[in-house]
């Protein structure tokens, strides 16, 4: 019943809608640059360690599926959301990986921007 | 995307080896140093079990109900075979057996590998409450 699986990438860090303010449009930092200070970048690293550990081998058949999410202070993930998916159910599984993660807080300095990541797995 | 807290595991060990019982097990103990240490062993890689199924369980809120999952260990570690035995619905079937695929086990304690030769695997059965 189970045949090989899944293979996914954090994509990183997701440009969400940008607020503009007095000073200009705000930028959004890219993933590199939250992975400069040495913290975050282990605590990154630990998401995506958890996601590998997470890859079910169910046989869901080909497909991708992307999901975008926030990790909160506390390391709760939240508002999570299909950006892309082709069949329901490689999205409740990829869903189920997400939701299912048990994150440590991330460093308090981290900034807000930087716990926004878009997830995309590879069904085969 | 909703979550919400989720859920209830109990994880059984369906097949075992056949164990002898001894007037010491009510004491927590066999008498025997070798048994014990086998037994603590065991239930140490039980409970790295256990502890992954909670890990890797989803918060998705996906409604009330009950899965049961029926699944094997074998020699290596891996879960050979899994099949759901009772489900509330097709969401929760899936995400269960998601959840049981997705382990990635140490292998079983040396002693208990004969066992597993002899049987093909461990047999486990894992309840999963939504609630």
């Amino acid at each position: 019943m189970f045949r090989a699986i899944i293979v996914f990438c954090l994509i990183g860090v997701s440009p969400a809608a940008v607020a503009q303010s007095l000073f200009g449009p705000s930028e959004r930092p890219t993933l590199a640059a939250c992975m400069a200070i040495p913290e975050n970048k282990a605590w990154i690293q630990t998401v995506t360690h958890q996601l590998r550990e997470r890859a079910p081998k169910l046989n869901l058949g080909r497909g991708t599926v992307t999901i975008k999410f926030h990790v909160d202070f506390r390391g709760h993930v939240t508002r999570a959301s299909f950006a892309n998916y082709d069949n329901n159910a490689r999205a409740l599984v990829a869903a189920g990986m997400i939701t299912s993660l048990k994150l440590p807080p991330p460093p308090f300095d981290m900034e807000t921007d930087c716990r926004d990541f878009e997830q995309t797995f590879h069904f085969h | 995307m909703k979550a919400a807290a989720v859920f209830l595991a109990f994880l059984l060990v369906l097949a075992q080896p056949a164990t002898a019982q001894s007037i010491f097990d009510g004491l927590g103990g066999t008498g025997d140093p070798a048994r014990d240490a086998e037994r603590a062993e065991f239930r140490q890689w039980w409970q790295s079990i256990a502890r992954q199924v909670r890990e890797h369980t989803s918060l998705l809120a996906i409604g009330h109900g009950t899965v049961t999952v029926h699944f094997c260990v074998d020699a290596a570690g891996r879960v050979v075979d899994a099949q759901v035995v009772k489900s509330g619905n097709n969401e929760q079937a899936l995400l269960a057996l998601s959840t049981i695929s997705s382990l990635k086990l140490p292998p079983p304690p040396l002693f208990s590998r004969a066992a597993i030769k002899k049987y093909g695997c461990y047999k486990f059965s894992q309840s999963f409450h939504y609630n």
